[in-house]
C-alpha cells in the first residue's frame, strides 16, 4: 500500500533532480507520513472553513446556549449558543497562522544572523552572544507576557512578540553549527578555489547545517501554537469574538463543572495539531541522522 | 585557581547581564505606545490626576534623572507602587514569591520522580511495548497545552472525584503540598516528557561504554552496574537539561497559577497587565529575570565545583 503510493508520486515527478531517494526515505518513515497527512488535512480545513463549517462561528443563538453534543451540533454549543465545531474549524486559521508565521520569519532572520555571526565572528558575534545572554535570563513566557504588556493585548501584538522572541534560538543553533562546519575540509576547499564569502555561506555551509534548524522549526511550531493559545487563554492574545482554541478554553472556564465539552474539544484540536508537527519533526530528525551516519 | 577564575568570570558576566536587564526593564514603561499615564488611567481621567500620577511615576523629569531614581530605588529594594492594590510592589513580591518558588520546586521534584524510573525502564527494555508507550506519552505531553491539562485535572480530580481543592494555596506546609499537588504535577509532567527521552538516550549511550563493560566483566550484579556505573554518568546530561528547563518552568508557572487561581506572582502579573498596572508588571518582570539568572549562575558554579573539566 505504502510502496505503491510512493512509486506513484515519485513516478509523477519529472526525473532530473533525483527526487526518488528523498521521497522514498520520506515515505518509509511512518511518523513523517502520518504527521504530514494530518497537517495537510488541517491546512485544508483552514482554507475551506467557510464551506466546511456548518454554522457561522460568531453568530449567537441564545435559544441554543450551552448544549451538549448532538446531531445538530456535533461538538455542542457555548454560552452564546455558538456552534463549537464551526468555531474549532475557523480556529485552525488563527492557530496555524501563529504556528507558521511565528516560526518562518524567525527561522529566516535567525539563520541569516547566526550564519553571519558564526562565519565572521568579531563584533556582530559578541553582540549576538550578549543578546542571547540577556534573553535567556527571561523565562520564555515572562518575556512574551512583558512584550504583550508593553504593546497591549491583541492578535497582531502577539505575533510580534513571538517573532521577536523566536529568532534568537535559530541564530544560536546555526551559529554553533557554522562554527564547526567552517573548519571542515569542504569549506577550506571552496575557499581555496577562490569562492566568495557569500558563496561559501550560501552554497556550501548552509545546505550542510540547515537540517537541525528545520528539525528544530517543527518543535518551534508546536511551541508557538501552544504559546499563542496560552496567551489567548490568559486574555493577552486573540480577543473575543474571534474563534481561537486557547481563548475558547478560557471562555469555557466558568462551565468546567457543568459543560465538559467546552474545554475538551478545543484542547484536543491543539493536541492533534501539536502531535502532527512533533511527528514530522521526529521523522525529519531520524532522516537527518541516517543521512549523516 | 582556574576554577576560581571561571567563577569570577561567570560573576562578572552575570553583573553585566543584570545591568542590561535593569536598563531594559526601566525602558519597559517608556516603550508603551502613547502616553502610559493616560493608558493607565483611561481617557476620562482629569488633568489633575494625570499630573499626579505622572509625578508619582517620575515621568515629569528628564530620562537620566528618572533612571537615577529607578536605580537608587532598586538598590533600596524599592520597585515602585501598585496602582490597583495600592501597595508597594516589593510587598506584593514578598507575599507572592514564596508560592511561586514552592510551586516550581515541587514541579521539579515531581518531574524527577516521574523521569528516573520511566527513563531507566525505557532504556533497559529498548523498543519494547513499554518503551513505545513511554515515547508515545512523551510526544503527547510535549504537544499538549499545559493550561488545558490543568483544567482537565481540575475537572477530573477536583470536581468529579473531589480528591483535591479547586483553588487556593493553603497555609501550612502540609496544606501547600496538598493544594499545589495538581498544578505541580501538571508542570512536572510537561518537563518530564522532555527529560525521560533525554535520560533514556543517555543511558543507552552509556550502556556500551568501556567502564560499564569492565564492571560487568568483574561480575558485579546487574542492578549495581545500572545504579552505580550507568545511571551516575547518564544522569549528568539530564540534570543539565533540568537546569535549562528551570526558566521554562518559572515561565510556565505564570499560566498554571492563573488556571488554578494560586496566589503566586504569575496570577498577579496577568491581573496587573489586564489592569494596566505597569509598575507591578515592571517589577515582577525584573524579579523573574533575576531569579532565573541567579539559578543559572548557581547551576554553573555547582558544575565548576563538581566537574573538574569545566575549569579547563
Amino acid at each position: 500500500m505504502n510502496t505503491t503510493t510512493g512509486e506513484g508520486i515519485a513516478g509523477a515527478v519529472p526525473s532530473g533532480r533525483r527526487p526518488r531517494p528523498f521521497l522514498r526515505a520520506w515515505l518509509r518513515s511512518p511518523s513523517l507520513v502520518v504527521g504530514a497527512l494530518v497537517i495537510a488535512a488541517v491546512v485544508a480545513a483552514a482554507c475551506l472553513a467557510p464551506s466546511l463549517a456548518p454554522y457561522n462561528p460568531i453568530r449567537q443563538d441564545y435559544a441554543a446556549a450551552v448544549q451538549p453534543p448532538s446531531a445538530a451540533h456535533p461538538l455542542g454549543t457555548d454560552k452564546f449558543g455558538r456552534d463549537q465545531l464551526s468555531r474549532i474549524i475557523y480556529g485552525t486559521r488563527i492557530d496555524l497562522s501563529v504556528g507558521f508565521l511565528c516560526t518562518a520569519l524567525p527561522l529566516v532572520v535567525g539563520v541569516g544572523v547566526g550564519a553571519v555571526s558564526g562565519y565572521y565572528g568579531g563584533l556582530i558575534d559578541t553582540v549576538l552572544m550578549r543578546v542571547i545572554d540577556v534573553q535567556v535570563a527571561f523565562p520564555f513566557y515572562v518575556l512574551l507576557i512583558a512584550i504583550v504588556a508593553i504593546l497591549g493585548p491583541g492578535l497582531i501584538n502577539m505575533y510580534f512578540a513571538l517573532i521577536l522572541v523566536g529568532w534568537v534560538a535559530f541564530a544560536r543553533l546555526i551559529r554553533g553549527e557554522i562554527l564547526i562546519a567552517k573548519q571542515l575540509e569542504y569549506t577550506l576547499a571552496a575557499r581555496a578555489i577562490g569562492a566568495s564569502d557569500a558563496r561559501v555561506i550560501v552554497r556550501h555551509l548552509l545546505p550542510n547545517v540547515i537540517g537541525p534548524a528545520v528539525v528544530f522549526a517543527m518543535s518551534a511550531v508546536v511551541l508557538n501554537i501552544l504559546a499563542g493559545a496560552s496567551l489567548s487563554f490568559l486574555g493577552l492574545g486573540v480577543q473575543p469574538p474571534i474563534p481561537e482554541w486557547g481563548a475558547m478554553i478560557a471562555e469555557s472556564r466558568e462551565y468546567v463543572e457543568t459543560a465538559w465539552w467546552l474545554p475538551t474539544f478545543p484542547g484536543i484540536a491543539i493536541t492533534i495539531v501539536g502531535i502532527a508537527f512533533s511527528l514530522v519533526g521526529d521523522g525529519l530528525s531520524g532522516f537527518l541522522r541516517r543521512r549523516r551516519s | 585557581m582556574n576554577r576560581r577564575g571561571y567563577i569570577a568570570g561567570r560573576l562578572a558576566q552575570m553583573t553585566v547581564t543584570l545591568a542590561v536587564l535593569a536598563v531594559l526593564v526601566f525602558y519597559m514603561i517608556r516603550l508603551i505606545p502613547g502616553d502610559p499615564v493616560i493608558t493607565m488611567l483611561g481617557i476620562q481621567a482629569t488633568p489633575d490626576s494625570v499630573a499626579a500620577l505622572r509625578h508619582q511615576l517620575g515621568l515629569d523629569r528628564s530620562v537620566p534623572v528618572q533612571f537615577w531614581i529607578f536605580i537608587t530605588g532598586l538598590a533600596r529594594g524599592d520597585l515602585g507602587n501598585s496602582i490597583l492594590v495600592r501597595e508597594p510592589v516589593m510587598v506584593l513580591v514578598r507575599q507572592r514569591l514564596p508560592v511561586t518558588l514552592f510551586l516550581v520546586t515541587y514541579a521539579m521534584i515531581l518531574a524527577t520522580i516521574i523521569t528516573i524510573p520511566l527513563g531507566i525502564a525505557g532504556a533497559l527494555r529498548k523498543d519494547s511495548a513499554a518503551d513505545q508507550a513511554i515515547r508515545g506519552f512523551s510526544v503527547l505531553w510535549i504537544s499538549t497545552p499545559s493550561f488545558w491539562v490543568g483544567i482537565l485535572m481540575l475537572i477530573v480530580f477536583g470536581v468529579w472525584l473531589e480528591w483535591f481543592p479547586v483553588g487556593g494555596g493553603g497555609r501550612t506546609f502540609a496544606e501547600h503540598a496538598y493544594y499545589l499537588f495538581l498544578p505541580a504535577l501538571t508542570m512536572g509532567l510537561g518537563v518530564s516528557a522532555v527529560l525521560i527521552r533525554n535520560l533514556r538516550d543517555a543511558i543507552l549511550a552509556t550502556l556500551g561504554a568501556e567502564h560499564v563493560v569492565v564492571a560487568r566483566a568483574k561480575g558485579l550484579p546487574g542492578r549495581r552496574v545500572i545504579v552505580r556505573h550507568v545511571l551516575r554518568n547518564a544522569i549528568l546530561s539530564t540534570v543539565t537539561l533540568l537546569g535549562l528547563y528551570i526558566g521554562f518552568l518559572v515561565g510556565g508557572s505564570v499560566i498554571i497559577e492563573s488556571v488554578f487561581a494560586l496566589p503566586g506572582m504569575g496570577s498577579e502579573m496577568v491581573a496587573a497587565i489586564l489592569g494596566r498596572d505597569y509598575q507591578v508588571v515592571q517589577g515582577f518582570t525584573l524579579v523573574y529575570a533575576v531569579l532565573v539568572s541567579v539559578v543559572y549562575l548557581l547551576t554553573d558554579i555547582a558544575y565548576a565545583l563538581i566537574d573538574p573539566r569545566v575549569s579547563l
